[in-house]
């Protein structure tokens, strides 16, 4: 088990995560998680590692593979009173477990006007540049962001990710907690002040322009913000979202104010994407000329296999087209 | 052979009974005079939620499909809320009784629900009881839950109530074997009821949960029940079942042949009987006058318990 350092410096997110886990787990034990090969093996990425001899088998619960069960395993876990965090080792896989957070998890407090709820935390690692199979790429992030009741939590350090899993662990709602897989490695400076769950996080400020990005965007944000910044005395502001639903609209518009040019950047698809919303909100209501504004993510096409995946995200190269044409 | 009841548990059921039968019938107006909407009948399958939640206590777990309105009155949901529930008013969901999940409409989905709520039961004195349809033994996760039940001998009881309909797919289009408790031998332990006197079927319903509380294991009870009207107000059975099938199944109508039963044994008297059927109906129509009178849900409240 990782020691706790003030409280991340020297990790990488997979440790960060497995830190949260267990800070967690210890602090309250109505938490539990189950998910795939987590006990023993302690996950496929290790975030799990070890926690099976801390808390034991009716804790740490390794699951047949069967997403749709655990996805409603953990809804009946939660209404039953406990706080379970349940782990996929894919975002794709977690698809087929839709159904159970959009029909249940999402609802559950809504439909019964209170009376139950659903306090758990859907974890799974996801998005492009691992040179993983098909089908462990994928940034279908909105999907989950288009349901009203679920909040759904992206860190994109690992400082970010220990505090806000934990906050995710700690909340009363459903959380679909997404990792960054390309990141999950690296480390990272330990973030000056905590996060706080629902809430963007600015990691650099700046008035020149304003980056709005989330998960593994944001490590690529944060190197053009230094090259402008050492290169050209540009400062950049850059906005970790981090919540992508519910939005924080308040955080977003006044970030937004400070330079009054924006580039939102994503992994994803911009078709039917949050980053559309975070464009409409801003553009309603500061009504910045749309030569100010650009949006930056995937093409609107599948995940080309790992040989050309790189085609697929946003590179170094055109965030900085996206930037130098709006800083004109 | 099971003690026979004595005659004030005999009145007892039978006031249940007709509760749930008056519920049903009055939701059936309702419906047609435009005050509630689509609505699920239970009638012919009426004794079996009604004896399911008579042999559970409060502190087991109920987690019901969307048939079970015997249950969950039995269980203490008042009348009226129910009837708030089928008019598409979320304030007839806020009265669940306790320990007892809302009405599951996405078939099967409540069994992994169950499931969860049962791995919270391993150390405690309850089991959780979990209903579906013959139907809902086609999905996925209807098998993943009885197969992780298995795996971890939870004490839960799967209660298939098959009425040999899922809408209009007869069972022999939906299951590969004709009996969901053979279906399912294999992965976890099972039990068939087949058709049946009312009180016979109660009393095997009452040992199998009681083998369920005793064992602490997970257990898959099937039980054969006749589906009387069609699947909910929406559906039209005469499009896909003969007048004559449905005729002669009125006529196995289980609490007409239960009347027919405590008269002939002189368990109870016509008289004792129709004061009783007065009964229910009074209660019923009381609810459904606080439910008609009830002033409207107040809509700027939509929001208020989206996030915590």
């Amino acid at each position: 088990m990782h020691k706790p350092d003030h409280q991340t410096a020297c990790m990488h997110m997979v440790q960060a995560l497995n830190q949260a886990l267990y800070d967690e787990m210890s602090a309250d034990e109505t938490t539990l998680i189950a998910g795939q090969d987590i006990g023993r093996l302690g996950g496929v990425f290790r975030v799990t590692q070890n926690l099976l001899d801390h808390f034991g088998p009716n804790r740490v619960i390794d699951t047949p593979i069967s997403e749709t069960f655990q996805a409603g395993f953990g809804i009946g876990l939660a209404t039953a009173g406990l706080r379970p965090i349940i782990e996929f080792q894919f975002l794709a896989f977690m698809h087929s477990a839709l159904d159970q957070m959009i029909a249940h998890a999402s609802r559950l407090r809504h439909r019964t006007r209170g009376q139950l709820k659903c306090p758990l935390v859907y974890r799974a690692p996801y998005g492009s540049g691992v040179h993983a199979p098909e089908h462990h790429s994928e940034s279908t992030e909105s999907l989950f962001s288009h349901i009203p009741g679920l909040k759904v939590i992206i860190p994109s350090t690992p400082s970010l990710a220990y505090h806000l899993l934990r906050q995710a662990i700690q909340s009363d709602d459903p959380v679909v907690f997404l990792e960054p897989t390309k990141l999950y490695r690296i480390k990272q400076e330990p973030n000056q002040r905590p996060p706080k769950l629902g809430e963007v996080y600015i990691h650099r400020e700046g008035t020149d322009a304003t980056i709005f990005t989330w998960g593994a965007m944001t490590y690529e944000a944060l190197q053009v913000a230094k090259i402008y910044e050492t290169q050209y005395q540009i400062k950049l502001m850059v906005v970790d979202v981090s919540t992508l639903n519910p939005l924080d609209e308040i955080g977003i518009l006044q970030a937004a104010k400070a330079s009054g040019r924006i580039l939102i950047l994503h992994e994803a698809s911009a078709k039917g994407a949050v980053g559309n919303d975070i464009y409409y909100l801003i553009h309603r209501h500061l009504n910045i000329n749309a030569k100010y504004m650009r949006q930056l993510g995937a093409p609107n096409t599948i995940c080309p296999y790992y040989q050309n995946e790189h085609l697929f995200a946003p590179n170094q190269q055109s965030i900085m087209s996206a930037i130098n044409e709006i800083l004109l | 052979m099971q003690k026979m009841q004595t005659k004030q548990e005999l009145q007892q059921l039978l006031l249940q009974l007709y509760i749930t039968q008056a519920f049903d019938h009055r939701a059936k107006m309702l419906q047609k005079t435009g005050h509630i909407g689509t609505f699920p009948s239970s009638k012919g399958q009426e004794h079996l939620f009604v004896s399911l939640a008579n042999h559970l206590t409060i502190n087991d777990w109920y987690c019901p499909y969307y048939r079970d309105h015997g249950a969950l009155i039995t269980r203490g949901m008042p009348i009226h809320a129910l009837f708030q529930y089928w008019a598409g008013d979320e304030r007839g969901n806020s009265a669940i009784p306790p320990h007892t999940l809302p009405i599951n409409i996405p078939i099967g989905s409540q069994c992994a629900h169950a499931t969860g709520i049962a791995w919270s039961l391993k150390h405690q004195d309850a089991i959780c009881l979990v209903t579906l349809g013959d139907g809902a033994t086609s999905k996925g996760e209807v098998y993943e839950s009885l197969n992780f039940a298995q795996i971890h001998k939870l004490p839960i009881l799967f209660v298939v109530n098959n009425n040999q309909f899922a809408i209009s797919t007869a069972l022999s289009q939906q299951s590969s074997n004709p009996l969901i408790a053979n279906k399912f031998s294999n992965i976890i332990s099972t039990a068939h009821i087949p058709h049946g006197p009312i009180l016979e079927i109660d009393q095997k319903i009452k040992a199998e949960i009681t083998k369920v509380k005793t064992t602490r294991s997970p257990l898959l009870l099937e039980v054969m029940t006749l589906r009387l009207d069609p699947h909910t107000t929406n559906d039209d059975a005469l499009i896909y079942r003969s007048s004559k099938d449905i005729e002669l199944d009125n006529t196995q109508y289980p609490i007409s042949q239960f009347e027919q039963f405590l008269l002939s044994q002189n368990l109870l008297s016509a008289q004792n009987i129709q004061s009783i059927k007065t009964s229910a109906r009074a209660t019923v129509d009381q609810a459904a006058q606080h439910f008609l009178n009830a002033p409207s849900q107040e809509t700027n409240h939509i929001n208020d318990y989206l996030y915590a």
